[in-house]
């Protein structure tokens, strides 16, 4: 009979899992140490964009929580961007309150006394004395650092503000025929589809894993791209995904996409909105429209400059819908635009 | 059915997550409730010292009507309030909570502290998501069907998963009860890490 354990997982998990290496080095002071400093880690990834700390990040909490173990100045997550520039080595003395020392520390320098965690492109704490990374399945640098939403309108704007518009989701970055982000890859709607699932399953609270994926049939012919259900209540979410702009095939035929196409998108879901409703009186469901925006002015295969004139030309150019789903139905949020920028500069594709 | 059991489970759960996520959600107070007890269950409690039964919801959820009706409760009564990211306690709320933890269903927190304690380890969200492939309840997802848990086959599988992520420790002579948060978060990674292997079809 088959061994119902997976052995290897359990092996391996047991032996990369960063809480049995605390309690293994330091017993249940180091545990209920750990649980503060995950707080602040938290707190501090809150505070300093990853760019603040591109030369590495140091925060530890002593276990001894009444010795002090560092010199440095006293300060809160507030005040952290001010003060930190690069790099930083924080002593917690509670969740957000911090003995800080704008500079660079070796992490296993503080570990006879403290529980220490390192950042410096990936998570670390120190176990047995040297820095062990932290398994981390997110498509963030920092699984410390991600943001947690309780309403999904509230996440679809994070994630139009800080994984779409400079494609920093890795998963997104793929859609892209060309480093600059001009053009598209040929059929890239799978790609931001994905994205978006996997920033939801990360993100959002309450939802049910299951119920976030794609292709969820409400009806023959009718096929949303996202349904997010969430448990013990019967809320349903639905977003329909479209994408603008100009694709490239892999036999080098441009395909355009214009507003027509976000349009479309827009009646495709109202016609979802009205099966479910159908289908499924009781259940209270809401629909957005997902654009990825990525259209450039008078970009072709050609090209060999982008101006910031047509580059950002369409980033604050909304798109009229006509009928107006979102005023017509109660179900029908107003459309989200994720415009996905271009780089014009080498700074931008950094 | 312990409606004190379930109510100092609620205001628990509900305090915790206040106060590291802004308020609670229904769901995840079902799910941290379910993970509480099966962390009891780790640390030789029979199941039936919860109090409380769990069914999986046809959606692989875990939910206790003792809880809804504790919930119910503690709203009627303004123990339990509606805040901007979930359910908060009020003042009374949580002086109701200080009571129940004085009380013989004390010992009762040290399993909601580990429970909660996991979602400061792991993304808050990871953790509902890791319970849904529980055995027991990946069986009632399979099936769509609501289902009793705790039931003696899917609780023996349950502890031997429990016992072969501890093995380690064991082996070096650590006692993983001595929190009984790292027993919880190695099992909910274990869970994540079977599934992950599962779906890439190894």
């Amino acid at each position: 009979m088959k061994d119902p354990i997976d052995r290897d997982a359990a092996e391996r998990v047991a032996h990369l899992q960063f809480t049995s290496g605390v309690l293994k080095n330091y017993g249940r002071p180091g545990t209920l140490a750990l649980r503060k400093l995950t707080r602040a880690i938290r707190a501090i990834h809150d505070a300093l964009a990853y760019e603040l700390i591109s030369d590495g990040l140091t925060v530890f909490v002593p276990l001894n929580g009444e010795q002090q173990l560092s010199e440095g100045v006293r300060t809160d997550s507030a005040q952290l961007p001010s003060l930190v520039k690069g790099a930083a080595t924080i002593e917690v003395i509670d969740v957000d309150e911090y003995v800080l020392q704008p500079s660079y520390s070796d992490p296993r320098v503080f570990a006879d006394a403290a529980v220490v965690y390192h950042f410096g492109g990936v998570d670390q704490f120190v176990i047995d004395g040297e820095p062990q990374e932290v398994e981390n399945q997110t498509s963030y640098p920092s699984v410390f650092g991600l943001p947690t939403f309780y309403d999904l309108a509230d996440a679809l704007k994070d994630y139009r503000d800080n994984r779409a518009l400079h494609s920093q989701c890795p998963i997104l970055s793929q859609c892209w025929h060309d480093e600059k982000r001009w053009l598209l890859n040929d059929s890239p709607e799978h790609i931001m589809r994905d994205s978006l699932h996997d920033f939801l399953k990360q993100t959002l609270r309450g939802h049910k894993y299951i119920d976030i994926r794609p292709e969820q049939p409400v009806d023959t012919g009718h096929i949303p791209d996202i349904k997010v259900t969430w448990t013990v209540t019967n809320r349903v979410a639905y977003i329909e995904i479209k994408w603008l702009g100009k694709s490239v095939s892999a036999d080098g035929n441009i395909a355009r996409h214009s507003e027509g196409r976000a349009r479309k998108g827009a009646g495709q879901l109202a016609v979802y909105l009205a099966k479910d409703e159908e289908a499924a009186p009781r259940q209270q469901r809401v629909g957005y429209l997902a654009i990825f925006d990525a259209r450039r002015w008078g970009v072709s295969l050609e090209t060999t400059a982008l101006d910031a004139k047509n580059g950002l030309r369409y980033q604050a150019s909304d798109i009229s819908y006509n009928p107006d789903f979102a005023q017509i139905r109660h179900d029908f949020e107003q459309p989200l635009r994720f415009f996905l920028a271009p780089c014009l500069t080498t700074l931008d594709c950094s | 059915m312990s409606s004190a059991g379930a109510a100092l489970d609620a205001l628990a759960i509900t305090a915790r997550l206040q106060e590291d996520a802004g308020g609670a959600m229904v769901g995840e107070i079902h799910a941290f409730a379910y993970l509480a007890c099966l962390v009891a269950f780790y640390d030789d409690r029979e199941p039936e010292w919860w109090q409380y039964r769990f069914t999986a919801t046809a959606a692989g959820a875990p939910y206790a009507y003792a809880l809804t009706r504790g919930l119910e409760s503690l709203g009627a009564a303004g123990a339990v309030l509606q805040g901007d990211r979930g359910l908060v306690l009020s003042d009374r709320g949580e002086g109701q909570l200080d009571l129940l933890r004085r009380s013989n269903l004390g010992e009762r927190d040290q399993y909601l502290e580990a429970a909660t304690a996991t979602a400061l380890m792991m993304p808050l969200p990871t953790v509902p998501e890791a319970l849904t492939f529980e055995p027991q309840l990946k069986r009632a997802l399979q099936w769509a069907a609501s289902t009793e848990l705790l039931e003696p086959e899917g609780l023996d599988l349950v502890r031997r998963q429990f016992d072969a992520i501890t093995e380690t420790l064991t082996e070096q002579e650590v006692d993983a009860r001595e929190d009984l948060m790292v027993p919880a978060v190695l099992w909910l990674t274990y869970l994540l890490e079977e599934q992950r292997r599962s779906s890439e079809g190894k």
